[in-house]
């Protein structure tokens, strides 16, 4: 051992006898984490955020952001060059033919428009423009023309031909809307794209619709919050749900409305009356398929709590989340261990029926 | 010693500095210690949180390991483990943690307590609406 | 004495030793407040085991220290017997590679060193697979800083230990450098 290794020795053995002493440090040496990739984009009204984790992270939400993009072009009502629009030109004219997609959408739509007895329309297109929530500037229509427009609310005039893969309405003026269907079929498409890329843990939020696929990625499952519908009365959040694999999409009737005169006008319609409907002012579904549980908020939404939630336990593959006009909170039963409510004492809300 | 032995002192002197900077960058903007939450974890679940400014000074809270019961204790905005059943003690050698990002790990106890700021406390990872 | 009896007679005393600092060290108060953080006064005997005799001797010395040293500090298959064998494993992995690759260029100083880097972190891995909280990760670099000192102080120890040893003990791999202390030499695994 020459000197300076005598030296350096005896510093080694001094260091290692005064590491008695505390160590302090802040901060923390990153996790072993797995390449994250977000993007956001507007369309079909509204933000839509995915997050993606996994190898191939970047590709998988690239491919999943132009799946939803390509889905919300099919559909979209207000673009007139979409396939919908197409077939609400063509109201009482003739059949056009659509996309496999459309097609399949269209005939979801109008199975649970049957199922859940009109309280959900596919055609409900007519009272759409009508009122024109968030369009035209705090516009109640008169009782003639909302009673004109609800006469061309029938999801029993849609006719969908199977082997021509074609849709028709029979009566001009008719119009069907995927507005409550389509963010829905878009994020399961976009769930499936990024299965395909192998993401195990990513989140879609297709305007408050949600999509938590898989865990999050530290293993636990994801936080998905239910919006207070009156945060005034304890907070943003009403309750919260932990999700593995699961769909969580309200309809709430602050999403797009106007009050005027003490009422509130909101954009979910009951096809039966023509009026904005008024049993429920969230309704949150929560399941395995976001296009269903997107109609399915709907149809829930209007029906309220007796013949929603039967509706729901009917189908068993479903669970639901209502919040009634006197800000109770009803769920069913299966759902009860699983929430946490979050909503803070002072509303008027307790669980259970 | 040869000359690659000094290579590998240097590297390891160098990888240890340049994780000492990624750490000092990664904590980021300064939390008053009023807004930072406690997170206690057992075996990876939280099983208490609570904003640090409530643990009174002397204030104790124990918390059940698989080896019996860890004591934290709070001091002026700041928390330590107080004494913990563990063998080596390591966990009450820690001393005082105030700021977001340290930890206090009692490994034989499989228990983490953790200082949280306001951003990292919510609760929920996307909302339905 | 014959070959074989002194072969067994040393590695007996070396897995002996290992055993007794591996227990000495569980002793002592926490040396510092890094889990994980360890003198690796047992990783000597390892060492020692790796210049007389070789890789397969290494091992041996290295899973019955760990196994003996636990039983007898009473923290067999405890979430410290773990931390242990997980340390062991990996800077053995670890030390045995570097001797290997480093042949001739790397003296047991450098070999230590780099066992205390991987035996610290394979404990770090360890643990955080353990309290499943990834927030451990916060003591890397201490961990790092760490095991300079140490790798150093035991990797210097081990070399004037060896020395010490009677010339007829056989030395086949290694051969001492008049100025570099102990340094590998062919190595045949």
């Amino acid at each position: 051992m020459r000197r300076h290794e005598r030296g350096l020795f005896a510093l080694a053995l001094a260091v290692i006898l005064l590491t008695g002493c505390r160590i302090k440090g802040p901060g923390q040496i990153g996790q072993v984490s797995l390449a994250k990739a977000e993007k956001t984009e507007f369309m079909m009204d509204t933000l839509i955020t995915i997050t993606a984790y996994g190898p191939k992270a970047e590709e998988a939400v690239n491919a999943a952001m132009a799946e939803m993009r390509r889905i919300a072009d099919l559909m979209d009502a207000n673009d007139p060059k979409s396939e919908v629009s197409r077939i609400n030109e063509n109201a009482g004219r003739r059949p056009v033919r659509v996309s496999e997609e459309t097609f399949e959408l269209l005939k979801l739509a109008r199975r649970y428009s049957e199922l859940s007895g009109g309280a959900f329309d596919v055609t409900v297109r007519p009272l759409v423009v009508l009122w024109g929530i968030g369009k035209k500037d705090k516009y109640v229509p008169d009782s003639a023309a909302i009673e004109r427009a609800r006469e061309l609310v029938d999801w029993r005039d849609l006719v969908l031909d199977e082997e021509a893969k074609t849709a028709y309405l029979r009566r001009a003026g008719m119009g069907v809307d995927l507005g409550g269907a389509a963010k829905g079929y878009a994020a399961d498409r976009a769930r499936d794209v990024l299965l395909r890329y192998g993401v195990r843990s990513a989140l879609i939020d297709a305007g408050g619709n949600i999509w938590a696929v898989g865990r999050r990625p530290d293993g636990r499952p994801w936080r998905i919050g239910i919006k207070n519908p009156r945060p005034e009365h304890g907070g943003e959040l009403l309750a919260v749900m932990p999700s593995e694999d699961l769909t969580l999409v309200t309809s709430g009737d602050y999403e797009r409305y106007f009050i005027k005169n003490g009422v509130r006008y909101h954009h979910i319609f009951d096809p039966r009356t023509g009026r904005p409907a008024s049993q429920a002012i969230s309704a949150t579904i929560i399941g395995k398929n976001s296009a269903e549980a997107d109609i399915l908020s709907t149809a829930v939404f209007v029906l309220g709590p007796d013949q929603g939630l039967a509706l729901i336990r009917k189908l068993s593959s479903f669970e639901a989340v209502l919040v009634t006009p006197e800000e109770q909170i009803v769920a069913t039963g299966n759902l009860e261990d699983e929430l946490e409510i979050v909503r803070e004492e002072g509303g008027t809300g307790d669980t259970g029926r | 010693m040869t000359r690659v032995d000094k290579l590998i002192l240097l590297a390891v002197l160098g990888l240890a500095l340049g994780s000492f900077a990624v750490a000092g960058l990664r904590r980021g903007a300064e939390v008053s210690p009023a807004q930072a939450q406690v997170v206690v974890e057992v075996d990876g679940r939280v099983v208490d949180k609570f904003p640090l400014a409530d643990l009174k000074p002397g204030e104790r809270r124990q918390v059940r390991g698989p080896l019996g019961y860890s004591v934290i204790i709070g001091g002026d905005n700041k928390v330590r483990m107080e004494s913990s059943p563990c063998p080596d003690k390591v966990c009450v050698a820690r001393g005082w943690i105030s700021l977001p990002g340290e930890a206090i790990v009692c490994m034989p106890n499989h228990i983490v307590v953790h200082i949280v700021g306001p951003a990292s406390e919510k609760s929920y990872d996307a909302v339905t609406q | 004495m014959e070959g074989q009896t002194r072969r067994l007679l040393y590695l007996s005393l070396l897995v002996a030793g290992g055993t007794a600092l591996h227990v000495f060290e569980g002793f002592l108060p926490a040396l510092s407040a890094l889990p994980g953080a360890k003198l690796g006064l047992a990783n000597l005997a390892s060492l020692l085991a790796l210049a007389l005799f070789g890789p397969v001797e290494m091992w041996w010395v290295v899973i019955l220290r760990v196994f003996f040293g636990s039983l007898l500090g009473g923290t067999l298959l405890t979430t410290t017997f773990f931390l242990s064998l997980a340390g062991a494993v990996g800077s053995t992995l670890v030390m045995l590679t570097a001797a290997r690759l480093g042949r001739g260029a790397l003296s047991l100083v450098g070999v230590s060193v780099l066992g205390a880097v991987a035996h610290n972190l394979s404990q770090l891995l360890m643990a955080a697979f353990l309290v499943r909280h990834p927030g451990i990760f916060f003591y890397l670099p201490y961990l790092l800083l760490f095991a300079l000192p140490t790798g150093y102080f035991i990797g210097v120890t081990a070399s004037f230990v060896l020395r010490a040893f009677p010339p007829g003990v056989k030395q086949a791999q290694w051969k001492k450098h008049p100025a570099r202390g102990v340094v590998p030499r062919a190595w045949n695994m």
